[in-house]
């Protein structure tokens, strides 16, 4: 499902043929034995992470798919959650997994042939170990004493978990956005375990542009009266207005001109002129980035989208693994890998994902670029359906 | 099979060479021995040097497994015009052409793909190879499972590069003239560039990249020099359209019209070295020499610069 709830094709309901039917998530306690060593400093046991599954891993353990989710993303990639409890998951109710159009029996990422795995990342606010959940040496939430957490550290979680699941190789580590980012770093940190790579709508690092989006949309959530350095849980008022800014001035990252332009344009809201006030919701536009930053803030954690947003801020493998050289950093790579970026993506632009090619190109690594026309900016990988189902299942097929 | 059958067929030169074509093990280095040899065939020079005279003055000969392909007994006609790469346009020279060449309409619809015969034919194992224009991947995707190649590819069409991931083979859809830059010197031992060349905006750029960044190249195209070509044209005023180029000029993707001749001329000036030649001439793909720009529909030349 699109951040916008734009659906690219038709929704699949739990009886439909090619629906994962009635989904449930699962917890596992990783790292008890030894603990995360963070890459920022400090060490997190005892690491509950909520991950979900689809299909059967084979015999021979040579078909898992690993699912990366994007930034507000959780584990609940496909079919229709069996239990939504809580506010933050009744969204569920309407709607399946938010990659059901590409994951299930007989779709692209084919839940008959492969076995799936999505787990939620560490800081996160979807049953993984982040910022609301209690700290068991003070008996209260973590808040913002929470670790700093790094994409190098979902990678080993993501790592330890599959290990958990008797999973040591994975036919295919594939995301988008941040997810994308995920998957390139697994494929980075651990170029054995990688047969195929699909990075989708992700570069190496997030652009300058990226960063200052980032910047002021953590400024808005630590501004609010009501965040209290973190510790709002279980006080009357909650920093839902910062986090509502925060959240429409994303969304708008999220779209292209031309795909607001297209939906909304200048569009009065019902009414034939202005009511010409300051505070008034006269266009469909303001009502649309209302309801948005509504829907968004009943089902997500500001913390936790403090601690996301400055972990992908953070995120610059060719620093990590090239010292700074992209050629250096791709040359790791032995995963048979395809990028596809979105003409209009002014996030993660085409020219952005094109350098991380250029750097495959360098190392003589083997590299599927494709640039998808679309007028949907960021979000197209989440809409254009036809075309990335048709990509991920070359790629897919070509490996198999 | 076809298409691997007839150029096998190369192993047989056609009368008038004496050379046996170079195999497709032979080296660079076996090449430019043979290159100075008589057996080197015809030097791409105005006209054929004695053997060994000449050889290595002229950057851009052909250097291995000429063949003229001159019916015996060659009517004093065709040979005047071969010899000159003339056409007038008499009856008695377009009848001995269209009884030793057929009609000239380009290879058929089965014998289209000959040139990944010839290339199948020269690609060693293992290596390191860059097709542009890769159009659905059969090339390149027989390439990577049969003989274990590591192949790249580029296409610009979002369909056709599609179809290639299917087939396994990695595909950058991207413009070629936008691509090459991409890629380090040498870093390929062969770079493809089948029937691509005449469509590009930039031939001058991408052969030059390509020569950058391929050890070796393989060029093909469609010969504008062909004597169909040239009748169609000075007989009728009009374009020609044939199977091989079946296009009006408004529609048209070949915006570079070349033959044989041209694409030496370039060679020459360009100090490009032009390793071996093959063309489709009246239903027979066979080594060629610059002498068959009159009878060569489709041109494949290997080529390298230092």
């Amino acid at each position: 499902m699109s951040v916008d709830g734009e659906t690219g094709g038709d929704v699949h309901k739990p009886d439909h043929p090619n629906s994962q039917g009635w989904t449930e998530a699962r917890r596992v306690v990783l790292f008890s034995d030894a603990p995360l060593e963070l890459e920022a400093g400090g060490r997190l046991s005892d690491v509950e992470t909520e991950y979900e599954t689809y299909g059967r891993l084979s015999k021979n353990k040579d078909n898992a798919v690993l699912v990366c989710h994007a930034l507000t993303g959780d584990a609940h990639a496909a079919g229709w959650d069996k239990n939504p409890e809580g506010p933050m998951r009744a969204y569920r109710r309407d709607k399946p997994g938010w990659w059901d159009r590409m994951v299930g029996p007989g779709k692209a990422i084919d839940t008959d042939r492969f076995y799936v795995v999505c787990a939620n990342v560490l800081g996160s606010c979807y049953g993984t170990l982040g910022p609301s959940s209690v700290n068991p040496a003070t008996g209260r939430p973590w808040g913002m004493s929470f670790p700093i957490v790094t994409v190098g550290d979902w990678a080993r979680q993501q790592i330890e978990l599959l290990k958990t699941l008797g999973v040591g190789r994975l036919k295919c580590a594939v995301g988008g956005s941040m997810g994308g980012q995920i998957a390139l770093e697994i494929a980075l940190a651990r170029p054995d375990m990688v047969e195929d790579l699909i990075i989708l709508s992700a570069g190496h690092r997030v652009t300058s542009q990226g960063l200052a989006f980032s910047v002021v949309g953590r400024n808005a959530v630590l501004s609010d009266p009501y965040f209290c350095n973190g510790d709002y849980y279980g006080r009357p008022g909650k920093p839902l207005a910062g986090l509502a800014v925060a959240r429409m001035m994303a969304q708008i990252t999220y779209l292209s001109e031309e795909s607001m332009g297209f939906k909304f344009g200048r569009k009065l809201r019902g009414k034939e002129s202005p009511d010409f006030t300051l505070t008034g919701v006269d266009f469909e536009l303001e009502s649309y980035l209302n309801h948005q930053a509504e829907s968004f803030v009943k089902r997500y954690d500001a913390n936790s989208y403090l601690y996301l947003t400055r972990a992908m801020d953070y995120y610059d493998a060719a620093d990590k693994w090239g010292g700074g050289d992209l050629a250096v950093m791709a040359g790791r790579i032995e995963a048979r890998t395809m990028v596809v970026s979105f003409s209009s993506d002014w996030l993660f632009p085409p020219e952005l994902c094109r350098e991380m090619v250029t750097g495959m190109c360098l190392a003589r690594r083997p590299i599927s670029y494709v640039n998808v026309p679309s007028r949907y900016g960021h979000d197209a990988f989440l809409v254009e359906t036809e075309t990335v189902r048709r990509l991920v299942a070359c790629h897919l097929k070509a490996g198999s | 099979m076809a298409e691997k059958k007839t150029t096998t067929g190369k192993k047989t030169p056609p009368a008038g060479v004496k050379s046996t074509a170079a195999d497709k093990k032979t080296t660079a280095a076996d090449n430019k021995t043979k290159g100075t040899t008589p057996a080197a065939g015809t030097t791409a020079g105005k006209k054929t040097p004695p053997a060994g005279k000449t050889a290595g003055k002229s950057p851009a000969r052909i250097r291995a497994g000429v063949g003229d392909g001159i019916p015996e007994p060659c009517p004093a006609v065709l040979r005047e015009a071969l010899d000159n790469d003339r056409l007038d346009l008499g009856d008695e020279l377009l009848a001995v052409l269209s009884s030793a060449y057929g009609n000239g309409d380009g290879p058929s619809e089965e014998r289209r793909r000959w040139q990944d015969g010839v290339i199948l034919d020269w690609i060693s194992p293992g290596s390191y190879v860059l097709d542009l224009g890769c159009g659905h991947g059969e090339l390149l995707g027989k390439l990577i499972a049969e003989m274990g190649v590591h192949g790249q590819a580029v296409e610009v069409d979002p369909e056709a590069a599609m179809d290639a991931m299917e087939l396994g083979v990695p595909v950058l859809n991207i413009d070629i003239s936008e691509v090459l830059g991409d890629f380090r010197d040498k870093s390929f031992d062969f770079v493809i560039l089948e029937s691509t060349v005449q469509t590009l905006r930039d031939p001058m750029g991408v052969l030059g990249q390509m020569l950058r960044v391929g050890k070796r190249c393989v060029v093909s195209f469609p010969n504008f020099g062909h004597w169909r070509t040239r009748r169609d044209l000075a007989a009728t005023g009009r374009m020609p359209v044939t199977s091989s180029l079946p296009f009006q000029w408004y529609d048209t993707p070949n915006i570079r019209v070349l033959t044989v001749k041209d694409f030496l001329d370039w060679a020459r000036r360009y100090d490009v070295t032009v390793d071996k030649a093959y063309g489709y001439c009246g239903g027979r793909v066979r080594p060629i020499a610059e002498r068959d720009n009159l009878v060569t529909e489709e041109a494949l030349m290997f080529i390298s610069r230092d």
